[in-house]
């Protein structure tokens, strides 16, 4: 590890920025970058310096222009203003070509691989090191010996679509070492991981750290940063607001820095008045299709004004699980009862009669249409009922109604003719919440609402949440976060593999147990038994 | 048996050269829905090259050809990126309107067309019984278009820029973030597609000695799209689709040889019939490139912030 | 509104720069584009008869745009409308021959065009939901086995007897349209096109189905889950479409043709999705953008017969005026995008994987 400079933590300049000259320690560093897109800036005047094997965290939240920096840094961006230096030489990186060869790789947060190709494949193409003919031997060796050296273990000829998202990002990390890169970004590495994987993936980086490579490591999971990085760079609203020695800092130092103040107060909770049982899911199997996980044999049950959280980690089944709850996929075997009654081979429409409403996962692709205005969003799940009759639309009503729910909701930014797409990500959210709290279901499938949200619009999903909650609903919400989870749920579900596995958990919650579930460790008790009665 | 061969193999080269074209620019991401404009393109540049000047310029001449429009294309679907959909729709429709136009006033209905190319055959192979003059006594035109379908397996198992342009149509981010540049590739392989499919529409003129109209394609360029898929955008199996339905379209001699007698009109359907059949049946193989038919942005943000 | 006014912008600047640059093809012809432009209008607009040609010729064109639009704001590309109203006009001569039922003839037969035009459609929109096959390649071959099969039905079972050519018999008197200006051939085929306009108007802008066509047309994955029956209203789009070409068929044999040829098509099932795209894929803008070409072609035939010029000028200007609203409209779009989060279309479009499936 290099040393380390111990600014006191008000300070608000850092003094790496100005090394000696010569000083050959500095490994990468930034100086005045700015970047906007149309209105939004989204990095200003950013200041940055790394020292060969030095790991630095960077954290901030949802927009506060840490993808942005990194994608500059690594060539994805062109910056308005500002450079990057490497190694004492000064660039602005037009491509991501460019910045292989200056020595910089990032491995991003979804792996941005060629899933039709074999890793060999895969690492064949990476420019700094590009051969007119393709020796499949010569790369193969050399990933044995850089998955040996690094201790990452991959098949060097397995198909890269085929492999785990652990396995996929270790193939991210082997491209960078192939390439020679002096410098790897990790943006947001343990989004993907299951619990155990997350500690292999950290002693990788300290490895990375200890062979002379400089880290950037990107994360909103302070107790992860706190723990491998040297030093830490706060980021918010697109500047650099400090950077801070491990040893000076805490989570809740680093909170208070990301949001410039202090963190919104979660309400309290009150308990949940549970009612009669709302939703009731049995032993669902759900047939796999290419890229979708096989369900078997996942139970669930919700009351009214109850929340269920589903936890696990993502790509064990949890969307194919509420795609069939909702309607959208067949049931091979199993029952799903809605409010009493059998609704397993029930179309869409009639769940959703029934009182049936969920925000899917994908809002950009499957919960909204982007092109279309706010009020058609809107009025997709009322055009039916609205006004005119079976045969028309009444667009008037329609736009008024979506008018009344820009008010409640609190949809910035937006008029009822206002495309979608033109919306932030948390008015977006908010467009879908609004379309499907308004139809006052009975029943919600909440799936990642706080996906890409930041603190205050993630604040404002919980609260309806649990205001929809207190009024009688049943709702189940899926994320891949367990903080929110344990925030959100009254009792606790964990699926893997396409099952629900271990006992519905009261509150309080077990962290630990439910890491373990997460990971497929099985500690007894099963949901379904629960079921029988 | 063996003239009704040789006749489906000569009906194959020009749909071959256009599958095998089309197959780079979708393998590369972009569709090729204007295959039939380039055949039509390339079949009036190489006549009136030929007709001019001789052989050799009716080629260039196609080649040329092939060059602008697929400059056009690649500029519309890539740069501007426009559904390309509607960009092959156009292309055709400009295809036809232009070489009708061109045709009249330079030929004003004067009835022109080439000798055609004389057959070359190898010795021994094509002394088989049956399959050898039809495979082995063809003119040049049928060698070359199997040996760039050869040329082409080569160069997507063994060299770094056929796995590059592989990258770009399965996911252009992943390969942008290589250091591939998208464009780039998505670009050259427009233009080689549109190349390739001129010279096959220049085998009607000079090759195969047809007098031209702007329907001398007659759909092949679609035919040869289903092949491509058919053959599940795999070099092999699409020049294996391409045959199959090269023998399709000589259904009238196939009608002679089995002695069906019927009619001239209701056998002309059938390349068409034997291509729907071919795709409500057959499950393809391989696998569609993942990012066909996406226009690529650069600045995309891939992740919602 | 303003998006309407630029779209519309584009269009008629994409059909200006196209007469300039057929004016220039003509002055490269030998003639003086004056004398072009003035036999162009003369042949076009000038007096009942050019209007008649003009309006003629603008029907077919209207009908195939309107065909092409309804199925391609559902995503659907009805690149068959050729061979839908290829039977669309045998179906309406079959009747107009055989049935005299006095003014219900020609209900009648466009009742049957109609008919005769969604059946062929339904083939590759099935195909399409049971298989998987773009639509796009299965209705166009279906236009060459629709070609070849009226050929032959025309000349071995329908042909009329005593002819030379390839022909029906003509439709009787009671089928033939009704002239509204005499000595011209303005027919009411052009109300009746303005009818069809309307109907797909009042169905895309204000009726249910035309909600869920769009919605879908926007993206059909957010159809699927809020519970729309995407497969049953791509179907009814698509047949619709068809059935709307196939009338197209039955106004043009009942208008102009009077009798069915292996030669009656002109290419309108094709040339009609350009000026259903130059139209912005609006009901309005396919009547305007109809007229637009019909225009063209009266004008490019005059050319012909007094100029001695290629009338395939025509379809050059059609296609120079499609390709010119295109990059304009791209140009204008990528203007708009300055802004990351506008997504236009992006995710649809994403969807809208027409290659061959």
């Amino acid at each position: 590890m290099s040393g380390l400079r111990t600014p006191s933590p008000s300070a608000r300049h850092d003094p790496a920025l100005h090394p000696d000259p010569g000083d050959g320690r500095v490994a990468l560093s930034v100086e005045g970058v700015s970047k906007r897109f149309g209105a939004v800036v989204a990095n200003d005047n950013v200041d940055l310096s790394i020292d060969r094997g030095e790991v630095r965290g960077l954290v901030g939240e949802n927009g506060a222009g840490k993808t942005t920096l990194t994608s500059i840094v690594a060539g994805v961006y062109v910056p308005d203003a500002g450079r990057v230096v490497v190694d004492g030489a000064h660039h602005r990186f037009l491509t991501p070509s460019d910045a292989l060869r200056a020595g910089i790789s990032i491995v991003h947060q979804h792996p941005m691989l060629v899933e039709n190709q074999t890793v060999t494949q895969n690492v064949a193409l990476v420019a700094s090191r590009r051969r007119r003919r393709f020796d499949r031997q010569a790369i193969e060796a050399e990933l044995r010996r850089l998955a040996d050296e690094y201790g990452l273990a991959v098949d060097p000829r397995s198909i890269v679509g085929q492999l785990s998202p652990p396995e996929q990002q270790r193939v991210e990390i082997l491209l960078a070492l192939h390439a020679r890169s002096n410098i790897i970004i990790l943006d947001e590495p343990t989004a993907i991981l299951p619990p155990g994987d997350v500690t292999s993936l950290i002693e990788t980086v300290k490895r990375l750290g200890a062979q002379g490579k400089a880290v950037i490591f990107i994360s909103h999971k302070l107790e992860e940063v706190l723990e491998l990085a040297d030093t830490i760079t706060v980021m918010r609203a697109g500047a650099v607001v400090e950077t801070v020695d491990r040893a000076d800092a805490d989570a809740d130092i680093l909170a208070r820095l990301m949001v410039g103040g202090d963190v919104p107060e979660i309400r309290v909770r009150s308990p949940s008045a549970r009612g009669a049982v709302a939703l009731r899911v049995s032993e669902v199997e759900v047939a796999s299709e290419a890229r979708s996980v096989e369900v078997r044999g996942a139970s669930l049950r919700v009351s009214a004004g109850e929340i269920l959280g589903v936890a696990g980690v993502d790509g064990n089944g949890q969307p194919e699980l509420m795609d069939a709850i909702a309607g959208l996929r067949a049931v091979t075997a199993g029952r799903i009862e809605l409010l009493g009654g059998d609704v397993t081979r029930l179309s869409v429409e009639e769940r959703a009669g029934r009182g049936l409403a969920h925000v899917p996962e994908d809002r950009r692709g499957q919960g909204l249409a982007l092109s279309m205005s706010v009020a058609w969003n809107i009025g997709l799940r009322h055009f039916q009922t609205t006004g005119g009759s079976r045969w028309s639309v009444d667009y008037r009503a329609l736009r008024d109604l979506a008018s009344e729910l820009i008010e409640a909701f609190d949809i910035r930014g937006a008029t009822v003719d206002t495309p979608v797409g033109d919306l932030s990500g948390g008015n977006q959210q908010k467009v879908m919440l609004a379309r499907e709290l308004s139809t006052q279901p009975k029943a919600l499938l909440a799936s990642n609402p706080t996906a890409g949200l930041d603190v205050g619009a993630a604040a404002f999903v919980h609260e309806r949440l649990l205001t929809t909650r207190d009024q009688g609903c049943a709702i189940v919400v899926v994320s891949p976060d367990l903080d929110e989870l344990m925030l959100l749920s009254d009792r606790l579900v964990v699926m893997y593999r396409g099952t629900t596995v271990g006992a519905t958990m009261e509150r309080p919650f077990s962290r630990h147990r439910l890491g373990l579930l997460m990971g497929g460790v099985q500690t007894g008790g099963s949901a379904a038994t629960e079921f029988e009665s | 048996m063996t003239g009704v061969l040789t006749a489906g193999v000569i009906a194959t080269a020009p749909i071959m050269l256009a599958a095998l074209g089309g197959l780079l620019s979708e393998r590369a991401g972009v569709m090729a829905i204007g295959l039939e404009g380039y055949l039509v393109v390339g079949a009036f540049a190489g006549l009136w090259g030929a007709h001019g000047y001789g052989t050799v310029v009716g080629v260039m001449a196609a080649v040329g050809a092939g060059l602008l429009i697929g400059a056009l294309v690649a500029w519309l679907c890539v740069s501007l990126r426009a559904s390309q959909v509607v960009v092959g729709l156009t292309v055709i429709l400009l295809a036809a309107g232009a070489t009708a136009y061109a045709n009249f006033t330079i030929y004003n209905a004067e009835i022109v067309s080439l000798a055609g190319l004389p057959d070359i055959a190898i010795p021994g192979l094509s002394e088989l019984p049956t399959i050898g003059p039809a495979l082995f006594d063809q003119p040049i035109f049928w060698y070359f278009a199997v040996l760039v379908g050869l040329v082409m397996i080569l160069y997507f198992r063994q060299t770094t820029s056929g796995l590059a342009l592989h990258a770009t149509g399965e996911n252009p981010f992943a390969a942008q973030a290589r250091g591939i540049r998208v464009t780039t590739v998505r670009y050259a392989a427009v233009l080689a597609s549109a190349v390739l499919a001129s010279l096959g529409g220049a085998i009607f003129t000079i090759g195969q000695g047809l007098q031209f109209s702007p329907t001398i394609s007659a759909g092949r360029g679609f035919i040869a799209l289903a092949a491509i898929y058919l053959g599940g955008w795999r070099v092999g199996p699409v020049m294996a689709a391409c045959l199959l339905f090269g023998l399709a379209d000589v259904a009238q001699l196939w009608a002679n040889v089995l002695g069906i007698g019927i009619s001239a009109s209701i056998l002309s359907t059938a390349p068409y019939v034997a291509t729907l059949v071919a795709l409500a049946t057959l499950r393809r193989r391989g696998s569609m490139p993942g990012a066909l038919g996406v226009p690529f942005s650069r600045e995309q943000r891939a992740v919602a912030q | 509104m303003v998006h309407v006014l630029t779209r519309a912008g584009v269009a008629v600047g994409a059909a200006l720069l196209a007469f300039l640059i057929v004016g220039a093809l003509v002055a490269v012809g030998g003639v003086s584009p004056l004398d072009g432009y003035d036999t162009f209008y003369a042949g076009s607009l000038a007096g009942g008869v050019s209007l008649g040609f003009t309006l003629t010729a603008a029907v077919p064109y209207a009908m195939a745009a309107l065909a092409f639009t309804l199925a391609f704001r559902c995503r659907l590309f009805n690149i068959g409308m050729e061979g839908q109203l290829l039977w669309g006009g045998l179906a309406a001569a079959l009747v107009g021959i055989h049935v005299d039922a006095g003014a219900l003839t020609i209900i009648l037969a466009l009742l049957a065009a109609g008919v005769a035009g969604g059946v062929w459609a339904a083939v590759p929109i099935l195909l399409k939901l049971w298989t998987g096959a773009s639509e796009i390649v299965s209705s166009l071959f279906l236009n060459y086995v629709a070609f070849y099969l009226i050929a032959a039905l025309v000349s071995d079972v329908f042909q009329q007897q005593r002819s030379t050519v390839a022909t029906t018999a003509p439709v009787g008197s009671a089928a033939e349209l009704p002239v509204l200006v005499a000595d011209t051939k303005i027919t009411i085929a052009p109300l009746f096109a303005i009818a069809v306009a309307a109907v797909v108007w009042l169905v895309l802008a204000r009726s249910s189905l035309g909600f869920k066509i769009r919605t879908i047309g926007a993206n059909e994955r957010v159809a699927r889950r809020v519970g729309m029956d995407v497969r049953r209203t791509m179907v009814t789009a698509f047949v619709a479409s068809g059935a709307i070409a196939g009338l197209a068929g039955g106004l043009e044999l009942l208008g102009n043709q009077f009798a069915m040829t292996p030669a009656f098509s002109q290419g309108w099932g094709y040339t009609g999705i350009a000026a259903a795209l130059l139209g912005g894929a609006t009901a309005l803008g396919s009547v305007v953008a109809g007229l637009f070409f019909g225009i063209l072609d009266a004008g490019a035939q005059n050319l012909q017969l007094e100029l001695d010029l290629p009338s395939a000028l025509s379809q050059l200007g059609q296609a120079l005026a499609l390709l010119g609203a295109i990059v304009a409209a791209q140009i204008l779009d990528r203007g708009a995008s300055a802004r990351p989060r506008v997504r236009r279309d992006a995710a649809g479009r994403a969807r809208a994987r027409e290659a061959v499936r």
